[in-house]
């Protein structure tokens, strides 16, 4: 071992020293980066290439590798389990809004505006001659109307705007899905890109949350994304999804001309789907059937009556084949012309029409079941909350899941500061004993030089 | 298990998160004084909530029609006690013409008079704007004042009127074949027999007289009777306003116990929102600590 063979060890010394130095620096300044993977610098001494019975020292040392602290198997567990709670975290936020529509805990919900209309049917079976009570009685109606509209507009708005966001969610995917076909070809032409892998891991983080899609890597590197067997992603580039609506106002996804709506099973687009166009659908589907069934009742017994002219009694509600809860409105506008007589005789002192009107509060209705309007609406009420309670309750789960994986993940992958003062402490230290060993070769050196002198 | 910055953050804030909801949750119910406030706290309760909501009202609706019967069916009895006074004396100007000269039968003839105009006017008798002895006929006397006969509009309909689920009381009396009839002078009614009464004074018939008078002494006891019966109405009228009452309270305490706070849970959510406060600043005390120092802090 020559002296210049000290200065060269001290050189591989003081490079390498300065790489884990990089790497370490590298660490701290992507400690709070999402989806950033700890790297660790791997060191190897350099061999002399030399063998002796005495043994040979080597030639120094050198960085063997940059390894990145990827655990896979925490990595794709975390994926689905955050797709899942993506899903209810969707979910929930739509079941929260529907049950405020429904919200009976208030005074002001659809519940009293019920019994306000029958009450004001009994008012007018205490004193049917009496125009102020039936005035009062269409009020009562116009208002029930009134709320009955309004839960099917803000439902039907809900629809829209998931709609609007299912739009904003398949966007995204397409853009990440080219993301990913563009990271793929970088990190084929340049395997060490350790970042450019963090940041497709982060995009198939992000696209499982918008929908659950399953990771195959190629023996290249690249990744092929497939959503239930539908490649978005594959070596040969990237394929679009769309949404649109059909003719039955249900969402459609595909990609390219298949539909793929049965094989999106969790992630927002799936909550968006399940929320959407069946969650809602079927309340609002309730909601027609309560209006439909609560008018077309009193509109059947409002014909078999007489009004204050002795006449057959018309509509009280307006309600065609196939309305919509929203199309729901009082006819009469007349007080006059509310039938609350059982006989043309009758009028205006004969109040069995109204009284049997009134009657269908407590009474079951045909139209809705055999049971009483009130029953009917209790029942969507309870059918609401039970929804987004038991979201909720999936919410807690899977967020306590999500939170234990990711501490797990954070566990291998993350970056502890801590571990990396020590790390910059000791490659310091290292960068200064190499300093020392150059200082001293060179001492050696003068030394050797001034014996020639 | 390596202990990450990360790491620390993300468990952190999950347990931040988690405290702060429990601390809302807590104090949302405390500032409401209700147990549920929306349907997802408890899908049962508030569906039962609903529907007991609609029987208080239901409740309140035939609270409200006993008291209009009640008034009824109270001015129908006065009205009763005012035609029993009525034939009363009708009787008595009877009895006293049966002993009168002539010259004075036109003075008791005009009596009678005075007598049924008093029957038409009760039998005319208005609660607001309803004519109460007019049958289905509300809108119309029920005799005609100048013919003391029914009039057109009067039937004999009873108005029954709900007073809970499945119960019903009738509202009223009629006049038609009770205080008249379609036919002057018809015994078998008050004003007819007092018209039959006045007819007999006026041709100064004894038996006449004495007809008509057993007439009124019959419709006197009908008189009785329909007065028994408006009372046995307005009895029931009390019962059954008694076990609405019971009912209401009742259900609404039912409501009450499911929705709202009782003393006992305030006095519970009131230590449990202290403790989780108490948490809450310990776990922000511990974060702040943990967070807030490494390794660097003590390089030199």
């Amino acid at each position: 071992m020559s002296i210049l063979g000290i200065l060269n060890i001290g050189t591989t010394a003081l490079l390498t020293a300065k790489s884990a130095l990089n790497t370490t620096s590298n660490n701290i300044a992507n400690a709070s980066t999402p989806g950033y993977t700890r790297q660790s610098a791997v060191l190897a001494s350099v061999p002399s290439g030399l063998t002796s019975m005495t043994g040979t020292s080597g030639n120094g040392v050198t960085i063997s590798d940059i390894e990145r602290m990827y655990d896979s198997f925490t990595t794709l567990q975390l994926r689905n389990e955050k797709s899942t709670s993506s899903y209810w975290n969707t979910y929930s936020n739509y079941a929260g809004s529907i049950e405020t529509v429904f919200n009976e805990t208030s005074d002001t919900g659809i519940g009293p505006a019920i019994s306000s209309f029958f009450s004001a049917w009994q008012q007018v079976a205490q004193d049917p001659g009496n125009t102020v009570q039936r005035t009062a009685l269409i009020n009562a109606g116009q208002y029930l109307a009134s709320r009955i509209n309004s839960a099917y507009n803000t439902m039907a708005d809900q629809q829209g705007q998931i709609y609007r966001n299912s739009q904003d969610l398949v966007t995204q995917v397409n853009n990440i899905s080219q993301q990913i076909y563009s990271l793929n070809e970088k990190i084929v032409a340049s395997p060490g890109a350790l970042d450019l892998k963090d940041q497709r891991d982060a995009l198939v983080e992000q696209l499982n949350e918008i929908t659950r899609v399953d990771t195959v890597q190629d023996g290249g590197g690249r990744y092929a994304i497939y959503l239930g067997g539908t490649a978005l992603v594959d070596p040969s580039g990237s394929y679009s999804m769309s949404v649109a609506l059909d003719t039955s106002n249900a969402m459609q996804f595909s990609v390219g001309s298949a539909n793929i709506n049965s094989l999106m099973t969790s992630g927002s687009l799936r909550a968006n789907l399940d929320a959407r166009d069946t969650t809602i659908a079927g309340y609002i589907g309730q909601l027609n059937t309560f209006a439909a069934g609560l008018g077309n009742a009193v509109n059947n017994q409002q014909a078999l009556g007489f009004d204050l002219n002795g006449n057959l009694g018309g509509n009280f509600f307006s309600t065609t084949a196939g309305f919509d809860a929203r199309d729901l409105r009082v006819t009469i506008t007349d007080p006059r012309l509310i039938a609350a007589s059982g006989t043309a005789a009758g009028v205006p002192g004969n109040n069995t029409n109204a009284q049997a009107i009134a009657d269908m509060a407590n009474s079951g209705v045909a139209q809705l079941g055999g049971i009483t309007p009130i029953e009917y609406y209790s029942r969507l009420v309870a059918a609401t909350g039970a929804d987004a309670q038991s979201a909720n309750t999936y919410i807690k789960f899977q967020t306590a899941l999500v939170s234990q994986l990711e501490t797990q993940r954070q566990s291998v992958s993350g970056v502890s500061l801590d571990e990396e003062a020590v790390n910059l402490v000791q490659y310091q230290k290292s960068f200064e004993a190499a300093a020392k060993l150059i200082s001293t070769g060179n001492d050696l050196l003068e030394t050797i030089i001034g014996m020639v002198k | 298990m390596r202990i990450t910055t990360q790491m620390l953050y993300t468990t952190f804030n999950y347990k931040l998160q988690n405290t702060m909801n429990d601390v809302y949750t807590t104090d949302q119910q405390l500032a409401t004084g209700q147990k549920l406030n929306k349907p997802s706290d408890d899908p049962a309760a508030v569906s039962s909530i609903s529907y007991q909501k609609s029987q208080l009202s239901s409740i309140a609706g035939y609270q409200d029609t006993i008291g209009n019967i009640s008034t009824l069916l109270n001015a129908t009895s006065s009205v009763l006690d005012n035609l029993k006074s009525l034939i009363s004396s009708a009787k008595q100007i009877g009895n006293n013409a049966m002993s009168a000269t002539a010259s004075d039968l036109a003075t008791y003839a005009s009596m009678i008079d005075n007598v049924i105009n008093g029957a038409v006017s009760a039998a005319n008798t208005k609660v607001g704007d309803k004519y109460i002895f007019s049958g289905y006929g509300t809108d119309q006397p029920a005799v005609a004042s100048a013919t003391g006969t029914l009039t057109a509009t009067a039937t004999a309909d009873l108005i029954p009127m709900q007073i809970d689920v499945g119960a019903s009381v009738n509202v009223n009396v009629t006049a038609n074949g009770f205080i008249a009839s379609g036919t002057a002078q018809d015994t078998t009614t008050i004003i007819g027999a007092m018209q039959a009464l006045k007819a007999a004074i006026q041709a100064n018939s004894q038996a006449g007289i004495q007809t008509a008078m057993t007439a009124l002494d019959s419709l006197s006891g009908r008189v009785m009777s329909t007065q028994s019966d408006v009372g046995v109405r307005l009895n029931r009228l009390s019962i059954e306003k008694d076990y609405l009452t019971s009912r209401d309270t009742d259900v609404t305490n039912s409501v009450s116990d499911k929705m709202m706070l009782s003393t006992v849970d305030i006095a519970r959510l009131s230590a449990l929102s202290q403790q989780q406060q108490a948490a809450l600043t310990s776990l922000r005390t511990i974060t702040n600590g943990v967070l807030n120092t490494s390794l660097f802090d003590f390089l030199k």
